[in-house]
């Protein structure tokens, strides 16, 4: 027991440094496809770990900071959904329990009405949504396939590129809107 | 009963039948080959890199370094500083790194410099770790180790002495003949593209291109090999690096991470995943190819029933014998069916001949010039599966004579029609 709060505390230490360098850098970095989300899953030993992300026009429909009540409800909406992990994942075969979840959203450091440069510099940049999910589940050898709600709740995304490390085995998936393609399976 | 009167049937028309015989042959030999290597290529690829975690290189594309890194194949890539390495190595959450050296070549086969954890990590199939059959990993800066194949190959013994080629090619004229190495190792077969190189140490590898200039050597600067030891040997890059972390938990952070050093434009992948989008993008082709030989399949049976049919109208009067001494037009049918049935089977069972002495004749011409290992034929159940299906149309495509014959043998008498 002592062992796993010190897993779970070693690893929100990891993300927790990650999310920094990682918010520096994507600016820098080039893979940004609009109607495209990347889901990375990790499951070792009983731990589920889950990284989302996503441009933010796929969830919130457009890429700026929200200049009106409308915009501002549908960026705070979208934030919502995401920190709701049990509506945005299914794992049908077992039972995994939340156990933290990070959302970081854009446009959070100059909230305020911003000088007209600002405002314009931020328009023109590329921004993006990451949502970190960890889990723990019950039966792990059970979890065979995830079903992935992101669809229904943001009808912005179109595909999803999973790419999936379960206990070891490394694997990839193309998921889409289609009904029947919701679900990542991994064996 | 009527499998007699089938086989009887079927010498009486030999030639034809025999040409039926090839043409369902050849195409379910076809099927059978192209499912066969679809999958053990698969397989072969699979099992080549097992238990890494990441795959560090220089900036390019994920597939074109995972094939060179690991499969020796593609484009080179470019190399990475080896101040880079050591500090992406240092990170706490790795647990081991592999460097890998690639780019000069014995007697066709390629020489890699890497470290003593080559050995100690590397992994291969099922999580297989690397034996030795005879001798120890390198410890000296001139041992080389080498693969069971090129040990074969070039018959290699335990301490014979080498002299290594710079770059690539059978018949290299740049050798690096003033620094022979020894053999200390023969790694046990593996049934991967390990199996087709030699391992040097990195420092080894920086030695006999010490003065060396501009790619070639330089007359009169000779410098004995034991005087080296003292000279300063640590490379100033390598090819590539595999990562093995201490939790995969990590992974795609530290593929980030690596993804974004500032000092150098880096690339990390996922081995496993770049395979899997390696086959996303070959899908397309599998289906071609599948597809292709599912309609010569089909056409070959199409001529097998069409052969069948014609023979019909030959037939009349032997049909109306068989009715005339009891048989029932249900015992035509099944005689007609059985016919098909006997040429398709034997078509199948050459096909399976062919196939398992062409790969095994094969083989050995896959893995040397294409890394590809194909193991031998063996029955599994998709196969079989495949097997039962071109039964199965055998039957359905042999309806049309042996109805037609059904029919005829309802309505017509001895007497021949005209």
């Amino acid at each position: 027991m002592v062992n796993r709060q010190l897993l779970t505390g070693l690893l929100l230490l990891l993300l927790g440094g990650s999310s920094h360098a990682f918010s520096a850098a994507a600016a820098s970095q080039g893979a940004h496809v609009h109607g495209e989300a990347t889901l990375n899953v990790v499951l070792e030993g009983n731990t589920l770990y889950i990284e989302f992300d996503s441009p933010a026009i796929n969830l919130i429909g457009f890429e700026h900071a929200p200049n009106n009540e409308e915009q501002a409800a549908a960026f705070s909406n979208a934030k919502q959904m995401l920190a709701s992990a049990e509506r945005l994942f299914d794992f049908s075969t077992t039972t995994c329990l939340l156990e933290n979840a990070e959302i970081e959203a854009p446009y959070m450091k100059n909230h305020e009405p911003a000088d007209h440069q600002n405002h314009h510099e931020a328009q023109q940049e590329h921004a993006d949504f990451h949502a970190s999910y960890i889990f723990q589940c019950e039966q792990a050898k059970d979890l065979t396939a995830i079903s992935i709600k992101f669809f229904a709740l943001f009808p912005g995304i179109q595909a999803i590129k999973a790419y999936w490390i379960f206990q070891g085995k490394q694997g990839a998936a193309s998921l889409t809107a289609d009904a029947d393609n919701h679900m990542l399976t991994v064996n | 009963m009527f499998v007699n009167v089938a086989w009887h049937s079927l010498l009486n028309r030999k030639y034809s039948v025999l040409l039926a015989l090839i043409s369902v042959a050849i195409s379910t030999f076809v099927l059978l080959g192209v499912e066969h290597i679809r999958h053990e290529a698969k397989e072969s690829f699979s099992n080549t890199v097992s238990g890494v975690d990441l795959i560090v290189g220089a900036r390019t594309g994920p597939l074109n370094l995972l094939l060179y890194s690991v499969f020796r194949m593609g484009n080179a890539t470019n190399n990475i500083a080896w101040e880079s390495y050591r500090e992406l190595a240092a990170d706490a959450k790795v647990a081991w790194t592999i460097p890998i050296s690639l780019g000069d070549s014995h007697r066709g086969y390629r020489v890699m410099g890497t470290t003593q954890d080559y050995f100690a990590h590397f992994r291969f199939g099922q999580n297989t770790p690397l034996t030795f059959a005879e001798g120890r990993p390198s410890a000296q800066l001139f041992d080389v180790v080498i693969g069971a194949e090129v040990a074969r190959k070039l018959d290699y013994r335990l301490h014979d002495h080498i002299i290594l080629a710079h770059g690539l090619g059978q018949a290299s004229f740049s050798l690096h003949d003033d620094k022979p190495f020894q053999i200390v190792g023969i790694l046990r077969a593996t049934g991967t593209p390990v199996d087709q190189a030699l391992y040097v140490s990195l420092q080894g590898m920086e030695a006999i291109h010490l003065n060396w200039k501009d790619g070639v050597k330089i007359p009169g600067r000779q410098m004995a090999a034991h005087a080296l030891e003292a000279d300063k040997l640590t490379p100033k890059s390598i090819t590539a690096f595999m990562v093995g972390l201490k939790s995969k938990m990590a992974t795609f952070h530290v593929q980030r991470q690596i993804n974004h050093y500032q000092r150098e434009p880096l690339l990390a992948i996922l081995p496993g995943i770049a395979l899997t989008e390696l086959w996303q993008m070959m899908s397309v082709m599998e289906n071609t190819l599948r597809l292709i030989s599912i309609l010569v399949l089909f056409s070959s049976l199409l001529g097998l029933s069409t052969m069948l049919l014609s023979s019909i109208r030959e037939r009349q009067r032997e049909i109306a014998v068989m009715r005339a001494i009891g048989a029932s037009p249900l015992f035509i049918f099944l005689v007609i069916q059985t016919e098909a049935l006997l040429i398709s089977l034997s078509g199948i069972i050459i096909a399976i001949c062919a196939l398992a002495a062409g790969i095994l004749f094969t083989q050995a011409l896959l893995a040397e010039n294409y890394g590809v290992f194909i193991s031998h034929f063996s029955m599994n159940s998709q196969i079989l599966g495949i097997l039962g299906i071109i039964i199965a149309s055998t039957l359905v495509l042999a309806l049309i004579p042996s109805l037609s014959a059904y029919r005829m043998s309802l309505h017509q008498g001895l007497a021949a029609r005209s």
